[in-house]
């Protein structure tokens, strides 16, 4: 695999599962402030 | 008196349900084959960029208006106006013809999960052929579809019809159950296949094809198109479903952050499922000394049941024996459970518009009404002519019927009522509020991203025609079936209102 691939399958995983986790993230600290939700 | 409406057990079961809905098969074969084709590695720029500007605001305002309306497409869009309900009946009635298809490509798959465990197919590149013109593709002419029924796979539309009967016919509760099975279990197999796929030999030259970055790509305006119709088709949008989900969420629960949640996880299981399909493809390309784009073909159907049967016929044998067999139940085991949550999805939003105005018709009675003739009008794509008919019903409802149903959604939301309410409504409960971002994509970028997609697929059909098929097929299986469908929309909304009656 090139060099270009590697760092594309890393910042396409970044980006994807990372914007997955910070949205779970945010939906996790937001339940924790609102716990009558 | 308004029927109590029910609502789905916990906001992760609405999730879920939605993740399900949105991930089908288009996933596995379409997105990898869309970003090779496209500039591999850097196709995920316009790809995110859509991501952000149509898919999740798309998504948000199909929940918003879902669950501030608390009703299914037709409801939900007549409550913000009248004259709008026919928007929703529209994509009810795209949606039931999508299902219709979507079903007997499942077919087709129980017929080669049966197959895979003998390896009926056959040893070579000939014998897969024969197989598959045998079992999907008897006949390349539209007239043939008079000319006989294919009875083994007449059993998997049996099936697949009686499972997503079941599924739907107690509501959302039952659906809720049964998501917590079928959306895990195609991940787990992905990633089944994903690691079985990197230890193959030659895996690398696949990913390369998928990952390499061609960045000369970014400045070709293909690319983005390329990037917002994938996004577009991927996320089950302007079918109605995720309205209909919606509106079984509770009015104080959060839709904008379950959108981000969706769109994220249908788009990285689309990537996920692009190293399972070319690590696979790479092995195939180097064990059989072919050029890795002659070897991964062009995606759709011909990649599961043409390339992938090849791929697992090729593999070494590090199991034992039932090496093949594994690997073939494993993979069709797969498509049949990424299938079926999109499918009853679709069933389920019709299901749901059809109760929302007769609400006394019992639910179970409805889903097995919709069933039988969704059922019967199948049995077209399961001809001699079957995949010729699925070809064209497809081509024109994805880019016609879906488009336009996408496109009025936002003119609607963004133009023709008070946005303003709605996104009260959204933000009451929100964990990310929108607010002028959601608005200049919803009133601006995506129609225009929408638009375009339009005229030039509108531009195309008259410069050629499409897949060369015959004229009258195009007319009968394209355009009539799409005004058939807003005759059938402008029909359902005129229908007597059960209220109007008592």
């Amino acid at each position: 695999m090139t060099m270009g691939a590697w760092v594309m399958l890393f910042v396409g995983g970044i980006i994807l599962f990372g914007g997955f986790g910070t949205c779970l993230l945010v939906s996790i600290r937001h339940g924790r402030k609102n716990p009558k939700r | 008196m308004e029927e109590i409406r029910e609502h789905w057990t916990s906001r992760p079961t609405f999730i879920i349900a939605a993740v399900g809905s949105a991930v089908g098969l288009g996933n596995l074969w379409r997105f990898p084959y869309v970003a090779a084709q496209n500039g591999g590695g850097a196709f995920l720029i316009p790809y995110l960029i859509a991501i952000l500007t149509t898919g999740i605001p798309l998504m948000i305002l199909e929940y918003g208006v879902g669950q501030s309306m608390q009703g299914a497409a037709p409801k939900a869009f007549g409550r913000l106006g009248r004259k709008f309900e026919w928007v929703g009946w529209f994509a009810l009635m795209v949606s039931s013809i999508i299902c219709i298809y979507y079903a007997a490509v499942m077919a087709w798959c129980w017929r080669y999960l049966w197959a895979s465990l003998t390896l009926e197919w056959g040893p070579t590149h000939e014998s897969i052929g024969q197989f598959f013109g045998k079992v999907i593709a008897p006949s390349g002419k539209p007239e043939d579809v008079f000319a006989g029924i294919n009875w083994s796979v007449l059993i998997g539309l049996a099936i697949t019809w009686a499972v997503i009967y079941w599924i739907i016919c107690r509501g959302v509760g039952r659906v809720g159950k049964v998501v917590m099975i079928t959306v895990p279990l195609p991940l787990l197999l992905i990633i089944v296949l994903i690691v079985r796929g990197l230890t193959l030999h030659g895996a690398n030259v696949g990913l390369n094809y998928y990952l390499a970055p061609s960045w000369e790509y970014l400045l070709k305006g293909q690319t983005w198109l390329a990037a917002y119709g994938q996004v577009f088709f991927s996320l089950s949008l302007g079918f109605g479903i995720m309205v209909a989900y919606a509106s079984y969420m509770p009015k104080n629960q959060d839709v904008s952050n379950s959108a981000f949640l969706t769109t994220f996880a249908n788009c990285a299981t689309s990537y996920l499922a692009g190293f399972a399909v070319f690590s696979v493809l790479g092995y195939l390309a180097v064990s059989t000394n072919q050029d890795i784009v002659k070897a991964a073909g062009n995606g759709g159907p011909g990649l599961v049941f043409v390339v992938y049967p090849e791929a697992i016929n090729s593999l070494p044998a590090a199991l034992g024996p039932y090496t093949k067999t594994i690997f073939g139940i494993v993979f069709f085991v797969m498509l049949l459970s990424l299938g079926i949550d999109s499918a009853f999805s679709l069933v389920e939003a019709v299901v749901a518009g059809i109760r929302d105005k007769w609400p006394h018709i019992n639910r179970a009675r409805i889903t097995a009404t919709v069933c039988a003739i969704s059922f019967l009008l199948g049995l077209v794509f399961i001809t001699n002519a079957g995949l010729v008919w699925l070809d064209i019903v497809d081509h024109w409802c994805n880019n016609y019927g879906l488009v336009t149903v996408g496109l009025l959604e936002c003119v609607i939301v963004g133009w023709l009522i008070k946005t303003r309410p709605l996104m009260d409504s959204i933000n009451e409960s929100a964990e990310i509020r929108v607010g002028i971002w959601w608005l200049a994509c919803i009133k601006f970028i995506t129609p225009i991203v929408l638009c375009t997609l339009l005229a030039l697929n509108v531009r195309k059909e008259f410069m050629e025609q499409y897949g060369n098929y015959e004229f009258w097929a195009l007319l009968v299986g394209g355009w009539l079936m799409l005004l058939g469908a807003a005759v059938a929309a402008f029909l359902l909304t005129n229908a007597t209102r059960e209220e109007a009656v008592q």
